[in-house]
């Protein structure tokens, strides 16, 4: 899952982000208003996290600017700001979650599995598909309650194809929302992974598969 | 049972005394009108008892054979025949030795009237009663007999006592009394009514002032008391009040301000720290953490707090007037030249400060609490003015100008550039500058005395200390 986040403390942009990463999102930064919005508006993002007061531009300026180009990525605002008037003009501007300064760190996780979960029309945190459960909040994936063990990137593919199974994938969407954008891939990364995770799936007994749709590139088939 | 004390009313005091005071002005009117009325019918009287007089002295006459003989007397008028003494009217004639010669037929046997004695020791007007207690009212007079148709010789004298019932009289000023009693109370009545329904009317304005005054809530601050319409005497109150208001609204704008801008500022470190431990803690086993670095931003975020705290506590205890003090003589140029060798590194030669005539003059101030308002001031200047600008100081043996380029800010900021923790940038991104520096300075000059003005002008700001000699 890819994440901007928009902070003007340092301090907080690269413990957040430490954090966020840790937990197995792709975090993107920017430390003031007009640069978050450039990169909220060139790049496709799961969800942003908005500090409210940036320079250049606050964070209700960038969300009402976001929403009004139709950009509907979820927003959570994440602010030292606490009164009843601002929760409700950031809300109102369309922002999917607030959360005020100083926070723990598990909310803040939390609220981003529930900013995933509406954003893939899941209510809980377990996904079922045929023999396949797969816990986001743990990170696990299961073929009959029997856990398989996958590498962090391998789930981070894995999840990416199951939140939108049926749905050709491609290369690039994947690239994107998996890697970062700093590090060089080689070629056939991606497709060294996808293996890897088929040969997890299928060592396990797994009812699903990940099938390569030629040049347009990966679809997780549910069983029939 | 206690009775509660009744507070003080405006409109109770003003109808008790204007219906006190109409009331003892009708009172003493009413009495007047009495007075009057009983001296004009006293006078009434007398007049009619001394006409009777005149005209009985003037029909009584000494005969040849030395009798006495009144044709008054004989003329025998109804109002001295006996019948209703309530209403009649009495004389009697003595002669000189006091002997009774004659007496109106409506005497009865056992009255007798006072006369009048040579030397006039009882002479004019008297009150006495009648044998049946009938009140009378009598002239008593003496006068000298002559014979018919000659001038009196004035040798023999005579007492005439004339009196007239007084019933009709008392009865005529009892009705009177009555009358004006009734129309006393009756009046009174209509006064209180008339009083209240004045004085309610009058009172009004205050009615629906003290109605408007208890509608402004703590969110109304911002609405002011209508003027227009007011009664004059209320106008200044109610100017004074809406300035009050105009100053407790700034107020407490300026204490959620404040609350606000501290809840950012406490808030945010703490994040900081919190979030810096919760993700150290998380992996503590992560080739990727550095323990030392998180470590130091750490201490880094804890000093910046305690900053703020020290910098609060400061400003409260100069604000409180409970600053330790140390004050003597003290020279502002070497103040100065103190705090511009502190400051050196940060404003990397960008302060120009020519030396003053009267530099060496010394002044009675805290050394301490002024070296911390000149830091402030200079930092201020350097933090805030372009990096490549210049700063002029200059300064006097108890003055000092700083004129320092800046332009983000405009003539509106002057008013509030002195408010704890105001900062030009909203988002508040610097972490070094809390918006503290000049609310500390205001703070400490409550305690060391002087004063500070800001100008701005071209983008210029100009900020002029001046201190007690």
């Amino acid at each position: 899952m890819q994440i901007l986040y928009v902070e003007d403390s340092p301090i907080l942009r690269q413990s957040v982000s430490t954090g966020l990463k840790r937990a197995g999102y792709k975090v993107e930064c920017a430390d003031n208003g007009p640069d978050g919005l450039d990169l909220a508006m060139v790049h496709e993002f799961d969800a942003i996290i908005l500090d409210v007061m940036l320079p250049g531009m606050n964070g209700f300026e960038i969300l009402r600017r976001l929403r009004e180009e139709g950009n509907e990525t979820e927003v959570l605002l994440l602010t030292a700001r606490s009164g009843i008037e601002d929760r409700v003009e950031g809300l109102d501007l369309g922002a999917d979650d607030y959360l005020v300064k100083p926070f723990a760190f598990e909310e803040l996780l939390a609220r981003l599995r529930v900013l995933m979960r509406r954003r893939f029309g899941r209510t809980v945190d377990d996904l079922h598909l045929g023999n396949l459960r797969i816990d986001f909040a743990a990170r696990r994936l299961f073929v009959v309650e029997k856990e398989v063990s996958l590498r962090p990137r391998e789930f981070d593919i894995f999840e990416y194809l199951a939140q939108r199974s049926g749905k050709v994938v491609s290369r690039t969407q994947l690239i994107e929302h998996v890697y970062d954008h700093a590090k060089s891939l080689s070629s056939n990364a991606i497709d060294s992974a996808i293996c890897n995770v088929r040969k997890h799936l299928t060592g396990a007994g797994a009812n699903v598969t990940i099938t390569t749709v030629p040049k347009r590139g990966y679809v997780l088939d549910p069983p029939r | 049972m206690v009775k509660p004390q009744q507070r003080p009313s405006i409109q109770r005091n003003l109808v008790t005394a204007l219906t006190t005071g109409l009331m003892i002005l009708f009172g003493l009117s009413a009495l007047g009108i009495y007075l009057l009325m009983q001296h004009s019918l006293h006078t009434q009287l007398d007049r009619q008892l001394t006409r009777t007089a005149e005209d009985f002295i003037a029909e009584t006459h000494v005969l040849a054979d030395g009798r006495i003989e009144s044709e008054f007397h004989n003329f025998n008028f109804d109002d001295f025949r006996p019948g209703d003494r309530a209403k009649g009217s009495f004389y009697e004639l003595r002669d000189g030795s006091g002997a009774l010669i004659l007496r109106s037929r409506s005497l009865g046997p056992d009255d007798s009237l006072p006369f009048g004695s040579e030397g006039a020791e009882r002479s004019g007007f008297e009150k006495f009663e009648l044998s049946d207690g009938l009140k009378v009212r009598a002239l008593l007079t003496s006068f000298p007999l002559a014979r018919k148709g000659e001038e009196t010789d004035g040798g023999t004298r005579a007492y005439l006592t004339i009196a007239d019932s007084t019933s009709d009289l008392s009865r005529t000023f009892l009705i009177l009394a009555l009358t004006l009693a009734f129309t006393a109370v009756l009046l009174s009545l209509a006064i209180y009514f008339l009083v209240s329904r004045m004085v309610k009317r009058a009172c009004r304005p205050i009615v629906e002032i003290a109605e408007l005054t208890a509608g402004l809530g703590p969110d109304q601050l911002d609405s002011r008391l209508p003027c227009d319409d007011v009664p004059e005497e209320l106008l200044p109150l109610i100017e004074k009040f809406n300035e009050f208001i105009g100053r407790l609204d700034g107020a407490i704008k300026r204490e959620r301000r404040f609350s606000i801008d501290i809840a950012h500022e406490m808030r945010t470190p703490v994040a900081e720290l919190r979030t810096l431990l919760e993700v150290a803690g998380d992996a503590p086993r992560d080739p990727d953490s550095n323990p030392t670095e998180i470590f130091r931003t750490g201490v880094g975020v804890a000093e910046r707090l305690s900053s703020i705290i020290e910098v609060l506590t400061a400003i409260h205890w100069g604000e409180t007037r409970t600053l330790p003090m140390k004050r003597g003589p003290v020279v502002l140029s070497e103040v100065l030249a103190d705090s511009l060798g502190n400051l050196a590194a940060a404003s990397r030669n960008r302060i120009e400060s020519p030396p003053a005539g009267d530099e060496t003059f010394g002044i009675q101030s805290e050394p301490a609490l002024l070296r911390t308002v000149l830091d402030n001031l200079i930092g201020n200047a350097i933090a805030h003015s372009p990096p490549d600008s210049g700063i002029m100081i200059q300064s006097t043996a108890n003055s000092l100008s700083i004129r320092n380029e800046a332009p983000l800010l405009c003539e509106e900021d002057l008013a509030s550039i002195r408010e704890p923790l105001w900062q030009k940038d909203s988002s508040r991104t610097k972490a070094q500058h809390f918006g503290l520096g000049l609310a500390l300075v205001d703070a400490y000059l409550r305690v060391i005395g002087g004063t500070l003005r800001h100008t701005l002008d071209g983008g210029i700001l100009t900020t002029t200390l001046e201190l007690p000699r």
